[in-house]
């Protein structure tokens, strides 16, 4: 960070899979986007480089031998606090770019992404923003969980129940054995939080929901 | 064991308030410094050894440093990395977690004990940890998040975190640890003014303590139970009183907070016996300790002093003791502030301030108001009823299989030929049936390592080399050639078996697959994290999803996961052409449904098929878990 090329963010890339880092290696120092100062293919020894060098960036993969690039970030961040982390990995799956994000990542690369984008991620995030790559940007949109509603089938017993039939009887007209629908006012009564199918049929009313 | 019991000593330290880490300190501060030496040294310890040395240090430091404390931790997770040692990781972010508790950043900290909660889960499957390692990570974490609600007056929670190392300290047979458990939930039922349960967990504390023969872990509780009983009883509160005095008098230079307690307490007995004379020392002397120790006690100590003066009528003094003993805070006052509120309206009466006394009676409603909802004052916590429950199953099932074994013999002498028939029948019968089912079993869990080898060679293998072959590439179709590549390898090695899935359970999996496909909307609910066949269960559902996709013409699927603790239910429905029931079906009911009943009858579940020409299909599996066999499992 304080030698000659100081104009250039110094970065460090961590991956475990050699012949991968030092394309990227290349790639940055081709598009004049930064200067790599050292690669690691553990964590052990990005937490080692990070400690000596305190680079502006580092490019992590999230998959390495001895852990899980994102858990061990704050481990990371704790050794270098001004470097900015950038998160360069295989993995698309919201539920990993959701959590590099709640562990404070600035930046996320898929490896499919272009040199473009990866030159991008440096300069924003060594600006002090946020970068992440149009593929993951487009998987992140749609909504992870809907909140929980009662399926047709579930819909059909309450129905029932609020008929005042008992389970033996619902179980006959939907052709189904007793215990299958008794697993449905199961599923019904947490659902509506209901403890007795009293409330059942007062929550079924209240929320017309037959 | 014996960090266990630690822990919990820690969790009373908090809630009691006392410092009997002076006693650690001097004999600490020597290791310290010689393992600080160590690592200084022309030979620094290397490897495990050096994990070992910053393991300890991190120990050694939280009453010294809380800045070289943490270094230590930090320095011991990241060779924890290194040299993969899942239990120093844990300790580590234990650690990490009590520091940031210190801070008082309570989030931070439940972030670093649930890390730690889900790694000590994983330590299960390795076989360099024993169960009581891992019987005592769990203990300790359950102790820490429990102080971690504790702390934010989330008492039932708290409860329930504490109660859910109780099976634990059970099976280990660790008295002391239950009988520390007991009492603090003792004393938290007594802040919350509800003096039975709080009585029960006292007095089982006491049976722990008498069992262990410990004289600190029997006078702990008595002390609890002089507190309910000083209302109700002379006689019993007297008995249970002296002894625990008696402990605490020879002790009191280690346990001032808890002697301060004691002799508040006696104060009160003795204005019961109108020897106020004596009462008034026993005030006085619970002043002189009281000053030193935590809010609760001092408030404690205060209102017997001001119980005293107003025996003896000295008003004034009264009033200024009293207005000591309670919080300046009306949202920081608990139960026992109330029965002050009532003393303080009492003098203001005495001394003919009517205003300030309807204000504090005003109080006193208002506090009332506060505690007295059914959920609070009789807060059994979930955890206690099921354990009591599980418990009692236990005990059922053990009667019943005696009167199977009575019941068995009277058979065999009377029909013994035709039982030996009967059971070469049976027992071909099975013999097929466990070789059927074995047969599918070995079948699945063959699939499932395969699975699992090629989706790591996939992802670690072939990711790298089209990573680099990528980075070679200049022309455009080449390019975009090798993404497709990329790509089309991420869904193959994803969909084989998602990595999210052995990380983060089957509910973030799920998640994740229905998040990228365009209709299909996932929701969840429950309370378990993670849940038995979670590899089965995903498989599964990927398949009636990928069947309801391919052929039902459905605009809309939805995937609903239950997972209680008694049992796990999926949901896949659609809005689809449907299909006949079965029976007037052809034979195949709705696309390879067969083959996947067979799966769910391998893990033991049971799946039900829902479907009308023209109204969708809905298919419903259920797995009941049988959470005691579970633990036995374990054990």
């Amino acid at each position: 960070m304080t030698n000659k090329e100081s104009s250039k963010p110094a970065v460090i890339i961590a991956d475990d899979h050699r012949m991968v880092a030092e394309g990227i290696a290349h790639l940055i120092e081709k598009g004049h986007a930064g200067h790599v100062c050292a690669i690691a293919s553990t964590l052990g020894e990005a937490e080692a480089l990070l400690t000596e060098h305190q680079p502006d960036v580092l490019l992590l993969d999230v998959a390495l031998s001895d852990g899980d690039g994102i858990d061990a970030l704050p481990v990371l961040a704790a050794v270098s606090p001004t470097t900015h982390f950038v998160v360069l990995t295989m993995y698309a799956e919201p539920s990993v770019i959701r959590r590099a994000l709640e562990v404070g990542v600035e930046g996320y690369l898929l490896k499919s992404a272009g040199v473009d984008e990866l030159i991008a991620a440096i300069q924003t995030v060594t600006g002090g923003g946020t970068y992440i790559c149009r593929e993951a940007k487009s998987i992140n949109r749609k909504a992870g969980e809907a909140p929980p509603a009662l399926t047709p089938r579930e819909r059909e017993v309450l129905r029932l129940i609020v008929q005042g039939k008992t389970i033996k009887e619902i179980a006959d007209e939907l052709c189904l054995s007793f215990e299958t629908i008794h697993s449905y006012t199961k599923y019904l009564r947490l659902k509506l939080d209901c403890n007795n199918t009293a409330s059942l049929v007062r929550v079924a009313m209240e929320r017309h929901l037959v | 064991m014996k960090s266990s019991v630690r822990t919990l000593l820690f969790l009373l330290l908090l809630i009691g308030g006392i410092g009997t880490s002076a006693a650690y300190r001097d004999h600490r501060g020597v290791r310290i410094d010689s393992l600080e030496a160590l690592l200084h040294s022309a030979n620094p310890p290397q490897g495990e050894e050096l994990l070992g040395v910053y393991l300890d240090l991190m120990r050694g430091y939280p009453p010294v440093d809380a800045a070289r404390w943490e270094m230590y931790a930090r320095k011991a997770l990241a060779l924890s990395y290194r040299l993969n040692k899942l239990n120093a990781r844990e300790g580590a972010l234990y650690n990490l977690g009590l520091m940031a508790y210190g801070r008082d950043e309570f989030d931070t900290a439940l972030g670093y004990y649930q890390w730690a909660l889900a790694l000590t889960d994983s330590m299960r499957h390795d076989k360099r940890y024993s169960s009581s390692t891992i019987d005592d990570n769990l203990s300790q974490l359950y102790g820490a998040i429990g102080n971690l609600y504790n702390m934010q007056d989330q008492l039932l929670l708290a409860i329930e975190y504490y109660q859910r190392a109780l099976p634990i300290f059970e099976r280990n047979g660790w008295l002391e640890s239950q009988c520390i458990l007991y009492h603090n939930v003792g004393e938290l039922y007594l802040s919350m003014g509800n003096n039975e349960k709080a009585e029960q967990n006292y007095l089982l504390a006491l049976e722990r303590g008498e069992q262990a023969k410990d004289s600190l872990m029997m006078a702990l509780p008595r002390k609890g139970l002089a507190k309910i009983y000083l209302g109700q009883e002379y006689d019993k509160a007297r008995q249970t009183l002296l002894p625990a005095y008696e402990y605490y008098h020879a002790h009191r230079a280690e346990e001032p907070g808890d002697y301060a307690e004691i002799l508040a307490s006696m104060a009160r007995l003795c204005l019961q016996s109108d020897s106020t004379e004596r009462a008034k020392a026993y005030a006085e002397e619970a002043l002189t300790y009281a000053d030193a120790v935590m809010t609760e006690i001092r408030c404690d100590a205060y209102a017997a002093a001001c119980e005293v003066a107003m025996a003896e009528g000295h008003w004034q003094q009264a009033l200024e003791y009293g207005l000591q003993s309670v919080h300046d805070d009306d949202d920081e006052a608990t139960y026992s502030d109330a029965s002050c509120y009532v003393l303080l309206a009492d003098i203001y009466t005495q001394l003919g301030d009517k205003e300030k006394a309807r204000l504090y009676i005003n109080k006193v409603y208002d506090m009332m108001a506060r505690f007295a909802t059914e959920h609070y004052q009789s807060g059994i916590t979930q955890m206690e009823i099921l354990y009591e429950t599980e418990k009692k199953q236990a005990a059922i099932e053990q009667l019943t299989r005696e009167k199977r074994w009575l019941t068995m013999g009277a058979v065999l002498s009377g029909v013994v030929l035709l039982l030996v028939a009967l059971l070469f029948f049976l027992l071909w019968r099975s013999v097929r049936l466990t070789r059927r089912h074995a047969l599918v079993t070995a079948k699945l869990e063959g699939e499932r390592t395969e699975r699992v080898r090629i989706a790591r060679d996939l992802h670690d293998r072939l990711g790298g080399i089209l990573t680099a072959l990528r980075m070679q590439l200049s022309e455009p179709t080449a390019l975009s050639l090798t993404d497709d590549a990329i790509r089309e390898m991420r869904n193959v090695s994803h969909h084989l078996l998602p990595d999210s899935l052995t990380r983060y359970g089957l509910r973030t999996a799920l998640s994740d697959y229905c998040q990228t496909m365009k209709n299909v909307t996932f929701s969840f609910m429950g309370e378990e994290q993670r849940i038995a066949h979670e590899e089965a269960i995903y498989c599964i559902v990927y398949e009636l999803v990928n069947n309801a996709v391919k052929h039902s013409g459905a605009e809309h699927i939805r995937v609903q996961l239950v997972a209680q603790r008694d049992y796990t239910a999926v949901n896949v429905s659609d809005d689809g052409k449907g299909f006949a029931p079965p029976g007037q079906a052809t034979a195949d009911d709705g696309s390879g449904l067969q083959g996947i009943r067979e799966r769910v009858a391998a893990i033991g579940g049971t799946m039900d098929v829902f479907a009308r020409q023209g109204e969708g299909t809905e298919i419903n599996i259920e797995l009941k878990i049988n959470t005691r066999n579970d633990e036995q499992r374990e054990q």
